[in-house]
């Protein structure tokens, strides 16, 4: 199960497993952002291909526009899928907090 | 879970199970808790469990939408020490080799990447093996994934 809500900051966290069943419900609330997103990772357990699709998604989108995904506090196995994916070279990824 | 015991190999014991899940996207909670209730006799390091747990989704949604078979995909799942060996197993589909799609690439800008494609590239670099066979209408895809 996939939980996404907007944190205080107006980041957007995603928490639990984002898998195929939750692409759907994912990809519709990603598309009602603008500009730029800031997705906070740091309670997401998994994802699969079709998780990076809606990432990607999102990001070609909001770029497009002159916004993006920015992704922070991943968990080293996010980070690897997202290695694996090329993601790092096509996304902003923040260690730590955003200044 | 029932387990089947196996032959020894050696020192080490084999433990089989087998399910068989329909063929909808909608099992996959059900297939993650049978994988990860099988694996845990084995103390799995967690990002190895995650590797597995994400190449049975990546393999099991390929059948799901390319194969064209009919009736459920099984689950063969086998622990031998510290090493879990998947298989799915398809009926009345058409071959297609997995283990042989190109990679995805990742080397691409923005501008260029699409989603999807990425699936069996990922499958490649998160197992310690990965074979596929056909026989008879029966598609055989197999990973073995250290669990240590």
């Amino acid at each position: 199960m996939l939980e996404i809500r907007v944190g205080d900051q107006g980041q957007i966290v995603l928490s639990g497993r984002f898998d195929a069943t939750q692409a759907e419900h994912a990809d519709a609330a990603l598309s009602k952002v603008q500009g730029r997103c800031v997705l906070d990772l740091r309670d997401l357990d998994y994802i699969s291909s079709l998780g990076l699709g809606v990432l990607l998604k999102a990001h070609k989108r909001l770029s497009a526009s002159g916004g993006g995904v920015v992704l922070t506090h991943l968990q080293p196995k996010i980070r690897d899928v997202l290695r694996f994916a090329g993601f790092d070279r096509l996304f902003e990824i923040v260690e730590g907090e955003l200044s | 879970m029932p387990v089947v015991p196996g032959e020894r190999m050696g020192q080490a014991e084999t433990a089989r199970v087998r399910r068989a899940f329909e063929r909808s996207f909608d099992v996959l909670p059900a297939m993650f808790a049978f994988v990860q209730e099988f694996a845990s006799a084995a103390e799995p390091d967690p990002a190895a469990l995650t590797a597995v747990e994400l190449a049975v989704e990546e393999l099991f949604t390929n059948l799901v939408k390319y194969d064209g078979g009919r009736g459920d995909i099984e689950l063969e799942l086998e622990r031998t020490a510290g090493t879990l060996r998947v298989t799915l197993v398809g009926r009345d589909g058409r071959p297609f080799d997995v283990t042989a799609v190109p990679d995805a690439r990742t080397d691409l800008p923005l501008d260029q990447r699409r989603p999807g494609g990425l699936g069996i590239h990922l499958v490649r670099r998160m197992v310690d093996r990965f074979e596929y066979r056909f026989e008879n209408g029966t598609s055989r895809t197999m990973i073995e994934k250290s669990l240590r």
